[in-house]
């Protein structure tokens, strides 16, 4: 790989992150099916003791979860490593809001969550472009509020 | 394209984007009419009307008079920029903005403060004079506000 091309790859897989806080924040499941995950692509939140395998699952599970309410996860500060002309790993600084309203199940944890963490990925280059084969979340802090 | 003109596009667009928070934030309209929007530019804010605004006099026009005595703070966010060939692009940028409106002596309301989330979906094009944006569409996912003091 050339330096350009090194350069290019990196971009990408920035890029290929943007569709992913798009298709969450927009609910664009179909971006998220078409353009973010590879088939045998895992989720794993420890802080919900959750862990989901497989494309269709993992979509299906986080548009469930994201159902009634609005999000805006922020990524900032990526550290993404080639590790081969068709791997890479990332790491991902996150700033994320939750507001639900008051007939959503999880309501009475607050209305409005403002959360930190960072996301652990790694990525691979399919015939299609780059795409997320694996995503660890951990929270730095998580503050839940009271809409008045 | 090779990678080097792809990435070079990028960059430029990036930084147009960059020049764009600029002149809104200090307020600078020449900034943007000169080097960022291209003469005839359609902004469309849907949550006001789903026509868009055009051309850069009226779009700057409207954001001078929408922001007179206000100081707002735009950044933006996760850029997806797609070049589609050597002269024009589109991009999606992730946009937080906040807005503060002066205190006013005779209202007990104090200052009002908008915090609010959303997207830009734009298209570029490469002019004589580099990369502009000829459309932009905001559209939000939320936005709210406070009275603070």
């Amino acid at each position: 790989m050339t330096e350009p091309e090194r350069l290019l790859a990196i971009e990408e897989i920035r890029q290929l992150k943007a569709k992913y806080f798009l298709g969450i924040d927009t609910h664009d499941w179909e971006l998220w099916r078409r353009e973010v995950w590879a088939p045998d692509a895992r989720l794993i939140v420890p802080e919900l003791n959750s862990e989901v395998a497989g494309r269709d699952t993992l979509v299906d599970w986080v548009a469930e979860q994201s159902a009634n309410q609005v999000s805006v996860h922020h990524g900032h500060m990526p550290v993404i490593e080639l590790t081969s002309d068709t791997t890479a790993t990332g790491l991902w600084a996150m700033e994320d809001r939750i507001y639900r309203p008051k007939d959503h199940p999880s309501y009475d944890d607050g209305g409005f969550i403002l959360g930190f963490g960072h996301y652990r990925e790694e990525y691979v280059l399919l015939d299609v472009g780059w795409r997320i084969l694996t995503t660890l979340l951990t929270r730095l802090r998580v503050k839940r509020h009271r809409l008045s | 394209m090779d990678a080097t003109a792809k990435l070079t596009a990028i960059a430029e667009i990036k930084t147009l984007k960059a020049k764009y928070f600029l002149g809104v934030d200090t307020q600078d309209w020449d900034l943007i009419r000169n080097e960022v929007f291209v003469p005839d530019v359609s902004f469309t804010l849907p949550e006001f009307r789903e026509k868009p605004y055009r051309t850069a006099n009226k779009v700057l026009g409207m954001f001078g008079e929408g922001l007179n005595g206000m100081h707002s703070v735009h950044h933006g966010h996760m850029p997806i920029i797609d070049v589609t060939s050597e002269t024009t692009a589109t991009g999606i940028w992730a946009m937080e903005d906040r807005i503060y409106w002066g205190a006013p002596s005779d209202s007990k309301k104090g200052a009002l403060y908008l915090h609010g989330f959303g997207h830009y979906h734009e298209t570029y094009v490469k002019t004589d004079a580099g990369w502009r944006i000829e459309t932009v569409r905001l559209t939000r996912l939320r936005r709210q506000t406070a009275n603070i003091f």
